[in-house]
């Protein structure tokens, strides 16, 4: 396998845009990256689309509203880990010497398509009982308390972090800063989950252009390697398993650590899928970050701070930046790749060499998650 | 006359007497068990799974109250997981109100959870908080 880069990252604002199509805020992601990466859009080889509603050939009609046809274009779904999928594709479309140069995109519209909670499918065990996501992670939840002592405090001080970090993205959906009180005083979603610390549905893209060794020194870019690539799904849930554990976070950490030659103790910043405030303190502890069983501290110890040991969710994550679900994995790549660049003014995570992205999608009966992909990208 | 039919493949049991049992898997090779059953082990990829039957008595593992539901769900429901002599099964509790917690029993019992166009039952099952 060869090195790949990512020589030019896009994103448009998540937020609620009815009146767009989902070509134009594609195109508009897609043009910022090509832009950004200096490409010209004929030297583009193959596109990976990651979306989970767009409907058929979403890539060739965003592509095509910037006059780039006629290339290889793939569309991903992989639940809300589909432009985590793109991105992979396209590293590995480089890596493996197929391409040059290669667009990942990812990108939903959902403002006029689903209000409040995802419907989970009728055709699924666990769905049709009424599992929605947000019940999910209260049942972590409940267990983690159960478990390990946690308070509902701890929970509501991630969506209070994550809300205070997206004061400061000028592309985040919600820029306001929010009390602990009012998180969780917020109406009750799934006990003990709150409004407040749940995600938001949004529309939104972003892209990534992946280059090869060559491309990146003739483009004369920082060079932001891509250092680890893994993507899987969650396992088959058998006898005694641990419902506070992502099996699949974990084990997809551990061999992206592998693969990059680092450990957690060496990362800068993380952008991880805390798609509810419990999601984000069960994954340091997934991630490796802390023991099992101190997610709660960690929060308490202020040690995913901005300032602190390691910046988890600097952008403000799912909880305050919204959830474009296909565009997610890819808005990650967006804020670590411009962190390690240091473009991030205010949430600027101090002298960032190393960062990891980190994002679950889906639900299925009797596996631990749908998807799970973890990137380790470096500078 | 009436007839019963499980509300999914493959997932329920109905027996004499109106009661269920839920079809687990074991499997041959390394022992495992799980719910639902699959084809091959999940655990080990052995291809001979056994079938077992779950039902009975459980103890609640984890649980939550859902406050906002799909559009055609009724709010406040609660469901979680019961682990049925060591395999862990999900489900819609009855009878929850101010009563469930982890660590709770629960019984197996069996739910009416439509009719089919031809007027037969269709039985699911629901856990219902002792």
């Amino acid at each position: 396998m060869s090195c790949a880069f990512v020589a030019g990252v896009g994103m448009t604002r998540f937020g609620r845009f009815p009146e767009r199509f989902i070509k134009d805020i594609g195109a508009e992601a897609v043009l910022e990256a090509i832009r950004d990466a200096g490409v010209n859009p004929a030297e583009i080889e193959v596109a990976y689309c990651g979306h989970t509603r767009g409907g058929s050939t979403v890539c060739q009609r965003i592509l095509n509203e910037i006059g780039i046809s006629g290339i290889e274009m793939v569309n991903m779904e992989d639940a809300c880990a589909s432009g985590s999928a793109a991105f992979r594709y396209a590293y590995l479309a480089v890596a493996n010497g197929m391409a040059d140069v290669v667009l990942a995109i990812g990108v939903e519209k959902l403002s006029d398509k689903i209000k409040g909670v995802i419907p989970p499918r009728k055709d699924d065990l666990e769905g049709l009982f009424g599992r929605i996501m947000p019940s999910v992670f209260a049942m972590i939840a409940k267990r983690h308390m159960y478990q390990y002592g946690t308070k509902v405090e701890h929970f509501a001080l991630v969506s209070y972090k994550n809300h205070l970090n997206a004061v400061k993205n000028p592309r985040a959906m919600y820029r306001k800063e929010l009390s602990v009180e009012e998180i969780l005083n917020s109406p009750v979603i799934c006990e003990p989950i709150t409004l407040y610390q749940c995600t938001a549905n949004a529309d939104g893209a972003a892209a990534a252009v992946v280059v090869s060794e060559r491309k990146i020194k003739q483009l004369g870019k920082l060079p932001v390697r891509i250092a680890a690539s893994v993507l899987c799904a969650g396992g088959a849930r058998v006898e005694d398993w641990d419902y506070t554990v992502s099996l699949s976070t974990v084990n997809a950490s551990r061999r992206a650590y592998e693969e990059a030659g680092i450990g957690p103790e060496d990362l800068d910043v993380i952008e991880l899928h805390d798609c509810f405030s419990v999601a984000e303190l069960v994954h340091y502890e997934n991630l490796g970050l802390c023991p099992k069983g101190e997610g709660a501290r960690f929060i308490e110890e202020k040690r995913s701070y901005i300032n602190g040991d390691v910046a988890v969710n600097p952008s403000g994550g799912l909880l305050s930046k919204g959830h474009p679900l296909g565009a997610t994995g890819l808005g990650q790549v967006y804020e670590v790749v411009q962190q390690l660049r240091g473009n991030c003014g205010e949430r600027q995570v101090e002298n960032a060499r190393v960062g990891l992205t980190h994002t679950m999608g889906g639900g299925v009966s009797g596996l631990e998650s749908g998807a799970c992909a973890v990137h380790i990208l470096v500078r | 006359m009436k007839k019963y039919r499980p509300f999914m493949k493959g997932v329920i049991k109905v027996k004499d007497g109106g009661k269920v049992a839920l079809i687990g898997g074991r499997c041959s090779r390394c022992g495992k068990r799980f719910f639902p059953r699959r084809v091959y082990c999940p655990a080990c990829g052995a291809e001979k799974v056994n079938e077992f039957e779950i039902g009975g008595t459980g103890i609640v593992y984890t649980y939550t109250v859902c406050h906002v539901a799909p559009p055609d769900a009724e709010v406040p429901y609660a469901i979680g997981y019961v682990d049925f002599d060591g395999v862990r099964v999900f489900g819609k509790f009855v009878n929850w109100q101010e009563r469930l917690d982890i660590g709770k029993e629960v019984e197996l019992i069996p739910w009416k959870e439509g009719v089919t166009e031809e007027g037969d039952e269709l039985i699911s099952y629901r856990f219902e908080v002792k």
